[in-house]
């Protein structure tokens, strides 16, 4: 068996909720409450999960944009988690970001050749004549043309944008790549040409993809296996036909029900789920969806369902099935 | 959505078309014409301070005979004396020119110091938040707590009258608004993704806060200088005019004012060409950086 | 059935550096009564621009031209006075974000209850009562509690239905939604459309949706209305148009959408981007992406030509087979 190329295990991060002129802390709100994934090279794992779930906060404590307040997060085997600032500016050629807002995600004062020289400057990669070089061939590769290189942000369409940002994170030659809604700002035209380039260069360069996004037939139409969360927790993970041909947590199925398809003749069983998400600063005892679960029993409330094999590949936390 | 997100769809599919920077800010620059007036007074204003020796008419610490009547007293507006001679025969106009130097020098140094300072700890306060912040913000607090005339005045008392000194005073007491300023800035844009990426790539923090975030927030600390320059200026006059500014008999328009006061019964000029050109010059001070608020303002951005 | 509503050769100008350029050219619908229509379409497309034209929300420097008939009379003709009488009150709108539309200083009862004294000129107390109704109608728990609540104490899902009993308060006919979902997540979005289906039809309310998600506008929609580049593409009942896609604009939109079932095939994306209002192409707008282009399409616009009963798209292809059918 192949090792896997990252390993989370049990990652929690908390963010505490002060309060007063002394800033106590008085509580704490749990973004993301105890994830375990691993991530096989080469291959695309989808995250789901409603706003609120974790799954932005989830992607940023990978990267250490934000400290995680425990738990592990092993690339190649070397713990991520208490590397020291130098190991970790090294560490970030390997894991690159991009992000959901096309407008936020680009310095406005910069060219898009300055944004993409930018990292290649930090990391001291190439000559200055083979920087630019390779400017061109990224530009080209993400479908825009390499003349653009003297052009500021907002002359460029968000789809285009957001060419750059791929760009961006690919200037360091990254083997992980985290993207975070990287389609959820774009019309729906656009958004294929976007889904259609990510496919190739993950064919083309070897990329592995964890893939955020809270759009059901997106995640389907790229990811390999689909990990779904809720509150923070993790409720399901398995291959992606698997999840959407046969979904066992209740909160998928409401979640796969709750989409709108385009034909207009399929009638399928909706499940529409009752009140909204709880706070994740006071979540429920027990299975955190249990409030909201047409499916709930007595257990539910008072014990947090184990995550285990429902089928084989087939990874739940719920009651129904233990 | 809403109406100007409505327009701004359609003036966003217009902005692929090509235009720089510069054409669009002096396309703004129209639509704002008091940052003309402000613009043309400061212009003038640095014109007399870098060319006074080509603009005075005489040495303007000579002491004229003709300057004064017989029984001592100055005399008015003449030819020789365009506006006036002062209490010891020296040529007011050529002062006034001279002594723009001194406004100016102290606008520019004093806050250049400030907003070294507080652009600085602003930036350091809002990037890295938590304790450091905190502890930032309430020196900033205390500084902006001061009487700033009353701190400036013991401040140059003790380190003695001089130009650098009052310079160093101005300098050291102005920042706290900057930093406020400067942080608050920080604050909003330090969430944005683009600062968020910089991380990811690797870049050091002082990369992130001088080549990422400074860029991003320079509008609001040009505005800000501009209009800290104007209230240097006059808080040198008010040093000057209290005595403890610079020394007679370098011309400064605080000094000479407050020579005038003393006569403004039978020689008014004295008093009132210092007087206006203090009041020209700050108000240049205050249009340009009003306007240039109004310029650098997204919202009346053009298209 | 009459119609509520019906736009007729709809024109909305924008000035942008002093020369006036169309968002919106030959727009024409109609919405009957009790029935739902779909404006679908991209960002920039000028769905949104439509909307704001038939409650006269433009600002003064637009100009708009056409006729926008509500009941038989022409919006674009009103007085102030008269307009003010019909928004709110006749017809209403809910927009997109729920966290902004909603004014934060003022407790939500006041809000619903504001259009209720100004047009039905009820009093604070019986307008306080009939807020507390709508509040139960929208299926907000607890709603004798909630209606003194200030907007920040809702969450995004709980404050559109807000927005929906402040657009219901009057019993409009028509009810405008400008993306009404966009910003919330699926299983809301789920409850809203829900709800604003089971109000439609309790009061015999015609809606007007505008979105940009094909698939809301399956569920929701009778008839539907495809705009690109400020003109539609292509109208007819939802079925035809999702079963039966004439326009290649309809077709690039339908291939481009990843689906929730069946084989996962690669997706087929309409290459290049929306042209600028500034230079529009002369002939068909989408002639320059279109995959069957002809040279007469770069040349002249098509109109819009009969496809099926109720049917029509804009397309020189479709000439060619109203040739052949006849």
């Amino acid at each position: 068996m192949t090792e896997a190329l990252l390993d989370v295990q049990d990652l929690k991060k908390y963010f505490p909720i002060r309060r007063g002129v002394l800033q106590r802390v008085v509580g704490q709100v749990r973004a993301v409450d105890g994830i375990t994934f691993s991530v096989m090279p080469g291959e695309t794992l989808g995250v789901v999960g409603e706003s609120g779930c974790g799954k932005s906060t989830m992607a940023r404590t990978i990267l250490r944009l934000l400290e995680p307040t425990s738990g592990k997060v092993e690339f190649e085997g070397k713990n991520v988690v208490g590397l020291s600032k130098n190991e970790m500016r090294a560490m970030r050629r390997e894991m690159q970001i991009v992000f959901q807002d096309p407008y936020a995600s680009l310095n406005p004062r910069y060219t898009i050749g300055k944004t993409l020289l930018e990292p290649m400057e930090i990391h001291h990669l190439h000559t200055a004549s083979a920087r630019k070089q390779r400017v061109a061939d990224l530009l080209d590769r993400v479908g825009l043309d390499p003349d653009y290189t003297n052009r500021f942000a907002h002359e460029f369409s968000g789809g285009q944008r957001q060419r750059i940002g791929i760009a961006r994170a690919l200037t360091v030659n990254p083997k992980l790549l985290i993207l975070d809604e990287p389609v959820a700002a774009l019309d729906v035209s656009v958004q294929s040409q976007v889904l259609n380039l990510l496919k190739d260069l993950q064919d083309d360069l070897d990329l592995t993809y964890i893939f955020v996004a809270h759009d059901l037939s997106v995640v389907r139409y790229i990811s390999d296996r689909v990990l779904v969360l809720y509150l923070g927790h993790m409720a399901e993970l398995a291959d992606a036909d698997e999840v959407f041909a046969d979904p066992l947590h209740p909160y998928t199925r409401a979640l796969l029900s709750a989409v709108p398809v385009t034909d207009p003749d399929q009638k399928r069983e909706r499940i529409i789920l009752k009140g909204d998400l709880p706070s994740p600063a006071n979540p429920p005892a027990g299975c955190p969806f249990h409030t909201r679960c047409p499916a709930a029993m007595e257990i539910c409330s008072k014990q947090v369902p184990a995550w285990q094999e429902a089928k084989p590949g087939h990874l739940v936390a719920c009651h129904l099935y233990q | 959505m809403s109406v100007q997100n409505a327009s701004a769809a359609i003036g966003g599919a217009s902005k692929s078309q090509k235009k720089s920077r510069g054409a669009l800010f002096w396309k703004s620059v129209r639509k704002f014409p008091m940052v003309y007036v402000g613009g043309l007074i400061v212009f003038l204003l640095v014109i007399c301070a870098v060319f006074a020796p080509v603009l005075a008419l005489h040495n303007p610490i000579t002491q004229y005979q003709n300057g004064l009547h017989m029984d001592g007293t100055p005399v008015g507006p003449s030819k020789f004396f365009p506006f006036g001679a002062d209490d010891v025969g020296r040529d007011v106009y050529s002062r006034l020119i001279y002594g723009s130097r001194v406004s100016l020098i102290v606008g520019f140094v004093a806050t250049a110091i400030s907003l070294l300072i507080g652009t600085t700890l602003g930036l350091i306060s809002g990037y890295f938040g938590g304790f450091i912040d905190t502890v930032i913000m309430r020196i900033t607090d205390t500084i902006l707590a001061f009487p700033f005339l009353l701190f400036a005045l013991a401040l140059v008392t003790i380190l003695g009258s001089s130009l650098t000194n009052v310079l160093i005073a101005i300098g050291i007491l102005g920042w706290g608004v900057m930093a406020r300023v400067v942080r608050g800035q920080v604050l909003s844009v330090k969430e944005f993704e683009y600062v968020q990426a910089a991380r990811a790539l690797g870049a050091s923090t002082p990369r992130i806060l001088f080549r990422v975030i400074l860029p991003n927030i320079l509008g609001p600390i040009i505005v800000l200088a501009t209009l800290a320059v104007s209230q240097n200026i006059l808080v040198e006059a008010g040093l000057s005019f209290l005595g403890v500014g610079v020394q007679p008999p370098t011309p400064s328009w605080g000094n000479m004012i407050y020579a005038g006061v003393q006569d403004y019964q039978f020689a008014p000029w004295l008093m009132v060409y210092p007087g206006v050109a203090l009041l020209l010059a700050v108000l240049g001070f205050n249009l340009l950086g009003d306007g240039l608020r109004d310029i650098l303002d997204p919202r009346n951005a053009t298209h | 059935m009459s119609n509520v509503l019906e736009v007729k050769d709809l024109e909305i100008q924008f000035e942008i550096d002093e020369k006036y350029y169309s968002a919106v050219k030959d727009v024409s619908f109609y919405i009957r009564e009790g029935e739902t229509l779909g404006l679908v379409g991209e960002s920039g497309c000028g769905k949104s621009v439509t909307s704001l034209s038939i409650m006269r929300l433009l600002q003064d420097t637009a100009k708009v031209s056409g006729a926008i008939l509500y009941n038989g009379e022409n919006l674009l003709e009103l007085g102030p006075a008269k307009m003010r009488g019909i928004r709110g009150n006749e017809i209403s709108m809910i927009f997109q974000e729920p966290m902004t539309s909603l004014n934060p200083v003022h407790r939500i009862g006041r809000q619903i209850g504001e259009s209720l004294m100004l047009h039905k000129g009820l009093s604070a107390s019986e307008a306080r009562l009939e807020a507390i109704e709508l509040l139960r109608k929208v299926g907000i728990p607890r709603p004798d509690e909630v209606v003194d609540d200030y907007p920040h104490q809702f969450s995004g899902g709980m404050r559109q239905r807000v927005m929906i009993a402040i657009a219901m308060a009057c019993q409009p006919k028509l009810l405008i939604a400008d993306e009404p979902t966009t910003a919330l997540d699926v299983t809301i979005q789920a409850q809203i459309l829900d709800l604003m289906r089971k109000l439609a039809a309790e009061n015999n309310m015609a809606i007007l949706l505008i979105t940009h998600d094909l698939g809301v506008v399956a569920e929701m929609c009778d008839r539907v209305a495809v705009m690109y580049a400020g003109k539609i593409m292509e109208q007819g009942p939802v079925r035809e148009v999702f079963r039966n896609p004439q326009n290649p604009y309809t077709i690039g939109l339908m291939n481009s959408i990843p689906k929730l079932e069946g084989p996962r095939m690669r997706l087929q994306p309409i290459e290049g981007n929306v042209p600028s209002v500034r230079n529009m192409p002369q002939g068909c707008r989408f002639a320059a992406r279109c995959p069957y282009v002809m040279d007469i399409c770069r040349e002249q616009d098509p109109g819009l030509l009969g496809a099926g009963p109720e049917h029509i798209s804009r397309c020189w292809l479709q000439a060619d087979r109203e040739v052949q059918t006849q």
